[in-house]
C-alpha cells in the first residue's frame, strides 16, 4: 500500500484531469443556460447571466487544464492521499452519507452514536468509542432539542 | 446634537437598571454560546431566541436579543479562529488570518485582536448611531440598485487581492462561486435555474450551509487523513502581539471602524461586505502584503472590527427610517414589532425610552463581551490543544447539526457534504476557498441590483449617471489592474504555481 | 410460555404508541407551533403572523414561533409548509398570491394543498409616491403625466407577479397608461428605494409606507379600496374617487396541510378566532392600514376558491409585463 509505484493512477496528471472535469461541468452549465431565454418580456432575462459565468468557467477550465498539462504538472499520488488516509476520509464521507440516509428513520439520537462511533473506533478502544460516541449525542441533541426546541427527527420511540 | 446627549444620558440610566444589565449579560453570553457552534451565527442565534424575549418587558427585551446578536458575532470569531468554521459569511474573513494565527499557537492573539477590535466597532458606531442618526440616514437612501451593483463590483474586485498565488486558480474560485450563485430563482422572473427539480433547491443554496461545507467539513476530512498527528498547537500558546504588529493592528481597527459604519448605512449589504473591503484594504496598505494569509493580526483585526461596526451602523436606518438593512436587523426589526413597536422616526417621539435605552444598552453589551472575551480568549486557545481524534468527530456532529437547523432539513447536512468533499479537493489542487465563498454572496445581490438598474434606466445608463456608481465602478477598474500588476510583478511565474 | 410473553411484549412496546394517535387532537399542541410567513421579516405577512403568534400562545397554551422562508414569491415557504406533517404543528400564513402560483407558472400550489383555519385581513394596495416630487401632487396628475410618458414612469413592486404587480397592472389597463415595472425581494426593498428617488412609485400596502409617511419623505396619493380608510389614512381619497374603477388588494389567511385531522384544524380555528378579536390585534392592523376582516374556516375556505377563479380570469387576460 505504501509503494508508490504499484497504482498507476498515482502517476495520472491531477491538474489536467480535474480541469477536463471542471472544462465539461461549465460545458454542461453552458448547454442548460439556453434553455433560459437571454431576453425576456421584462427586459434582461434569466439567461444572461448563466451564459456569460458558464462561458468564462469553460475558459478557465481549459487555460486551468493546459496550464496543468504544460507548465506545471502534479500527479495524483502527490496531491491526494493513498492507502490508509485515504480509508479514512472515505469513511468518514461514507458514514455522514448513511447518517443523512438513515436519520428520519432512526431518529437523531442512534444515527448520530452510529456516526461518532464509527469516527472513534480507529483511535480509541471500543468501549470507549462507544461511550464517547453516546454521551456527545446525548448532549448535542439535548441542547439542540431540548434547549433550542429545534425540530430534530426522531423515531417512532421519540428519540 | 446637545439633545441627542441628554436623550443618550436618559438611555444609560434605563440600561444599567440591575435587571437590564442582567438580561444585556445573558443575552450576551447565550448569543456567544450560540455563536460558538459553528453554523450557527448571529442571525440564526437572534432568532432561534426570540421566544425567551416574550415575556419581557418592552425595552428589557430588546436588549437581550440586540446582547443575543452581538453575542452571536463574538462567538463566530471563536469557531473561524480555532477550527476553520466560518459561523456566517463575514467570519469567512476571520478565518483568512486568523486560524493560521491559531495554527502557529498564537489563537490567544488572534481571539484578544478581535475582541478588543469588535469592542471598538461596537462603541464607535453606537456613538455615531446616537450622534448622527438622522443626518446620515439620507446618505443611506442615495444607494439604489446602480449604486449598490457598482458598490458590490467593487467588492468583487477585491476579492481579486484574496486569490493568492495564482491568478488562474483563482479564476477557477470564482467560477465555481458564480455557478454556486446561479442555482435558484432568478431576481426579476423568478424563473427557476439550475434547479434539477429538487424543491430545495427553488431558492438556491445557503451560504451558512455552503461556507461550513467547504471550509469546515473539508478542514475535518483534512484532518481525519491522518488521526495519530497530535492536533495542530504547537508548544507556544501565546497571547501576545509582537511588536512591530501593535501599529498595523491598531490602524486597521481605526479604519475598520469607519468602514463598518458606513458600509451599515447602506441598504441591502451583509455584514460580509464591510469585513472583506477591510482585509483587502489592510493587505494593499500593507508593508507586508504577501504575508496575509500566514497569520497577520491586522488581517483579523481590520475585518472583525468592521463587521461589528457595520451593526451600529445598520442600526441607523432602521431606527430612523424603518428600513432593515440586512436580514439579522431584519429579525430585529420583527422583535420590536412584536413588543407592538414599529421602528421608524414616530418611535423616537413616543418610545424614546426604549430607542435611547437600546442604544446605551449597546454600550453596555460591548462592554459586557469585552470582559468577557479578553481574559476568556486564553481559555478558548486552549481548545486547540483538544486531541483532534476527539475534537473533529464532535465538531463534526454539532456542524451537521447547525446545517440541519438552517431550514430545518437534511437537506442542508447533504449540501455541506457535498461542499465538503468539493472543499476538500479544492484544497488539495492549492485552489483558494476564500474567494468562492465571497463571490456567491456578492453574485447573487449583484445580478439583483444590476438587472433592476437595467430596468429602470432602460439600459445601462444608469450606471454612468449616478456619480456614486461611476465613482466605485471606476474603483473597481482601478483596484482589478494595480492587483492584476502587483501580483503579476510579485512571482516569476505568475499564472501558476504550485507548492512553494 | 416466557417466549411468547416477550414476543408480546415487544409487539406491545410497537404497538403502544399507536394508542395515542385518537388522542392526537386532545393533546394538541404537543410541541411548539411555527408560523411559516412565505416573506422576508417586517412586511405585511411577517407582522400580522407574529401578532396572531401571541394570540395563539395565549389560546393554545404553547409555543408558537414565528419561521421566515421567503423566496419565489411565496412559493418556498407554502410548499415548505405543504410538505410538513399534517399533525397541525405547522400553520402557514397564505397570502393572496396562493391563488395565482398556478397560473403565472411559479409553482404547482393550489388552494386545495391546504385546509384553512381562518382568514385574518384584507391589505388594500395604495399609490404611494416621493413627498416632494412636483410632478404628483394628485391621482389625476400622476396619470396625465403617465398617459404622456408612456414606459417612463417606474412602479416599484414586491416582485414579479405579486399582487402589488397586479395592483399596478390594474391601474394601467383602467387608464391606458403604461408603466415601467421594477421588482424587488419584498415591499420593503421598493418602498426604500421610492425614498431615495430611485423610482417613481410603489403600489403597495400603507402599512408598508408607513414609517416613510411618517418620517416626510413619502405621500400616498390614493387608496384602492372601496372607501376611504378610517384610521391613520383618513384624508387618503380612494381611486374610486377620481373615477377610476380600481378596487384591489391583497388577503391574509392561515392554513394547514390538507391532510391535518379535522380535530386539530378546529382547534386552530377557535385559537385563531380568538386570537384575531383582540383589541391589541385589531389596533395593530387598523394602524398599519391593513382591514381586520375575520372570516372562519369555511367562509374563508368557500372565499379562496372564489378568489381562484377570479384571478385565474383576470390574470388569463391580463398582459404582466
Amino acid at each position: 500500500m505504501t509503494n508508490q509505484n504499484n497504482n498507476p493512477i498515482r502517476k495520472w496528471n491531477a491538474g489536467a484531469i480535474v480541469g477536463v472535469l471542471f472544462t465539461s461541468c461549465s460545458v454542461y452549465y453552458f448547454v442548460k443556460s439556453f434553455e433560459y431565454p437571454y431576453r425576456n418580456r421584462f427586459g434582461v432575462g434569466p439567461g444572461l447571466f448563466p451564459r456569460w459565468v458558464s462561458l468564462l468557467a469553460i475558459v478557465a477550465g481549459v487555460v486551468y487544464t493546459l496550464v496543468s498539462i504544460f507548465k506545471d504538472k502534479f500527479t495524483v499520488g502527490d496531491t491526494f492521499p493513498h492507502g490508509k488516509e485515504l480509508l479514512n476520509v472515505l469513511t468518514t464521507i461514507l458514514a455522514i452519507l448513511v447518517f443523512v440516509l438513515i436519520v428520519k428513520q432512526t431518529g437523531f439520537l442512534v444515527a448520530s452514536v452510529l456516526l461518532l462511533f464509527v469516527l472513534f473506533i480507529r483511535p480509541y478502544p471500543v468501549w470507549k468509542a462507544l461511550l464517547y460516541a453516546i454521551i456527545v449525542s446525548a448532549i448535542v441533541f439535548a441542547i439542540f432539542k431540548i434547549g433550542f426546541s429545534v425540530p430534530i427527527p426522531v423515531n417512532r420511540w421519540g428519540f | 446634537m446637545v439633545e441627542a446627549f441628554s436623550s443618550l444620558y436618559e438611555g444609560i440610566l434605563i440600561a444599567i437598571t440591575p435587571e437590564n444589565i442582567l438580561y444585556c449579560f445573558i443575552g450576551c453570553m447565550v448569543g456567544m454560546l450560540v455563536g460558538v457552534l459553528p453554523g450557527i451565527g448571529p442571525s440564526e442565534a437572534t432568532a432561534l431566541l426570540i421566544p425567551l424575549s416574550y415575556g419581557l418587558d418592552s425595552v428589557t427585551a430588546i436588549i437581550m436579543l440586540c446582547g443575543i446578536y452581538y453575542g452571536g458575532m463574538y462567538g463566530g470569531t471563536i469557531t473561524s479562529v480555532l477550527i476553520n468554521t466560518p459561523g456566517e459569511a463575514a467570519s469567512v474573513i476571520t478565518c483568512l488570518d486568523g486560524y493560521p494565527l491559531a495554527m502557529q499557537g498564537r489563537a490567544g492573539v488572534a481571539l484578544k485582536v478581535a475582541a478588543v477590535g469588535s469592542f471598538v466597532g461596537g462603541i464607535s458606531s453606537t456613538f455615531g448611531l446616537a450622534l448622527l442618526g438622522p443626518a446620515v440616514a439620507d446618505f443611506a437612501l442615495s444607494f439604489g440598485p446602480s449604486e449598490l451593483f457598482a458598490l458590490l463590483v467593487f467588492g468583487m474586485s477585491t476579492v481579486i487581492g484574496l486569490m493568492g498565488k495564482s491568478l488562474i486558480r483563482g479564476l477557477i474560485a470564482v467560477c465555481i462561486g458564480l455557478s454556486l450563485a446561479l442555482v435558484g430563482m432568478d431576481p426579476i422572473s423568478g424563473t427557476i435555474r439550475y434547479g434539477f427539480g429538487i424543491r430545495e433547491l427553488v431558492s438556491g443554496l445557503d451560504v451558512v450551509t455552503l461556507s461550513m461545507g467547504l471550509f469546515g467539513l473539508s478542514e475535518i476530512l483534512v484532518g481525519m487523513e491522518n488521526l495519530s498527528v497530535a492536533g495542530k498547537a504547537t508548544a507556544i500558546n501565546s497571547s501576545k502581539l509582537l511588536p512591530e504588529e501593535v501599529r498595523p493592528t491598531v490602524m486597521s481597527i481605526i479604519r475598520g471602524s469607519f468602514l463598518g459604519f458606513f458600509m451599515g448605512l447602506i441598504p441591502g449589504t451583509s455584514s460580509a461586505v464591510p469585513a472583506l473591503i477591510s482585509y483587502s484594504m489592510e493587505k494593499n496598505l500593507s508593508k507586508h502584503p504577501e504575508k496575509f494569509g500566514t497569520g497577520v493580526p491586522e488581517g483579523v483585526a481590520g475585518p472583525e472590527t468592521a463587521n461589528n461596526s457595520y451593526v451600529g451602523g445598520a442600526m441607523i436606518p432602521l431606527f430612523t427610517l424603518g428600513i432593515p438593512c440586512s436580514p439579522t436587523i431584519a429579525i430585529l426589526m420583527g422583535a420590536f414589532m412584536m413588543h407592538g413597536m414599529t421602528p421608524g422616526p414616530t418611535l423616537f417621539i413616543t418610545n424614546p425610552d426604549v430607542i435611547w435605552g437600546t442604544i446605551a444598552s449597546m454600550f453596555v453589551g460591548n462592554i459586557i463581551l469585552l470582559i468577557l472575551n479578553l481574559p476568556l480568549a486564553g481559555m478558548w486557545a486552549k481548545l486547540a490543544d483538544v486531541p483532534s481524534k476527539l475534537l473533529y468527530p464532535v465538531v463534526l456532529i454539532v456542524a451537521m447539526m447547525g446545517a440541519y437547523t438552517v431550514d430545518n432539513s437534511v437537506f442542508g447536512i447533504v449540501v455541506m457534504l457535498i461542499s465538503g468533499v468539493i472543499g476538500y479537493a479544492l484544497k488539495k489542487l492549492d485552489i483558494p476557498l476564500a474567494p468562492t465563498i465571497l463571490v456567491f454572496v456578492l453574485a447573487d445581490m449583484m445580478e439583483q441590483n444590476l438587472l433592476q438598474s437595467l430596468k429602470i434606466n432602460s439600459g445601462i445608463g444608469g450606471l454612468f449617471k449616478s456619480t456614486t456608481a461611476l465613482v466605485l465602478l471606476i474603483a473597481s477598474v482601478v483596484v482589478i489592474t494595480f492587483s492584476l500588476i502587483a501580483e503579476l510583478k510579485n512571482k516569476k511565474s505568475a499564472l501558476l504555481t504550485h507548492d512553494e | 410460555m416466557k417466549r411468547v410473553f416477550s414476543i408480546f411484549l415487544v409487539l406491545s412496546l410497537f404497538l403502544a404508541p399507536l394508542a395515542f394517535a385518537e388522542d392526537a387532537a386532545a393533546k394538541f399542541p404537543e410541541r411548539e407551533i411555527r408560523i411559516i410567513v412565505p416573506y422576508d421579516a417586517g412586511g405585511a405577512s411577517d407582522m400580522t403572523s407574529r401578532i396572531i403568534a401571541t394570540g395563539l400562545e395565549a389560546a393554545l397554551k404553547g409555543t408558537v414561533l414565528v419561521e421566515n422562508r421567503s423566496g419565489g414569491s411565496g412559493s418556498v415557504g407554502m410548499t415548505y409548509a405543504r410538505e410538513s406533517a399534517a399533525d397541525g404543528h405547522t400553520i402557514c400564513y397564505i397570502p393572496v398570491e396562493l391563488v395565482m402560483q398556478k397560473i403565472l407558472g411559479i409553482s404547482d400550489l393550489v388552494p386545495e394543498d391546504f385546509a384553512f383555519i381562518g382568514r385574518l385581513t384584507e391589505v388594500p394596495a395604495a399609490l404611494t409616491v416621493k413627498s416632494d416630487d412636483d410632478r404628483f401632487n394628485s391621482v389625476d396628475d400622476f396619470i396625465k403625466y403617465a398617459q404622456a410618458n408612456p414606459g417612463k414612469v417606474t412602479v416599484g413592486n414586491s416582485g414579479t407577479g405579486s399582487i402589488w404587480h397586479i395592483a399596478a397592472t390594474r391601474l394601467e389597463e383602467e387608464t391606458q397608461t403604461q408603466f415601467n415595472h421594477i421588482p424587488y425581494d419584498g415591499a420593503a426593498p421598493a418602498v426604500t428605494s421610492l425614498m431615495g428617488g430611485h423610482i417613481d412609485a410603489v403600489t403597495v400596502n400603507p402599512g408598508e409606507v408607513l414609517a416613510g409617511v411618517e418620517a416626510g419623505k413619502l405621500k400616498v396619493l390614493a387608496l384602492m379600496t372601496e372607501e376611504r380608510d378610517t384610521v391613520s389614512f383618513a384624508d387618503i381619497p380612494t381611486l374610486k374617487e377620481s373615477g377610476i374603477d380600481v378596487v384591489i388588494g391583497g388577503w391574509g389567511a392561515m392554513g394547514v396541510p390538507k391532510d391535518t385531522p379535522q380535530a386539530v384544524v378546529d382547534k386552530l380555528s377557535a385559537a385563531l378566532e380568538q386570537a384575531a378579536s383582540t383589541e391589541e390585534f385589531k389596533k395593530f392592523i387598523a394602524e398599519r392600514g391593513m382591514i381586520v376582516h375575520y372570516m372562519d374556516a369555511a367562509s374563508a375556505t368557500e372565499f379562496i376558491d372564489e378568489q381562484a377563479v377570479f384571478f385565474n380570469d383576470m390574470l388569463s387576460n391580463m398582459d404582466l409585463d
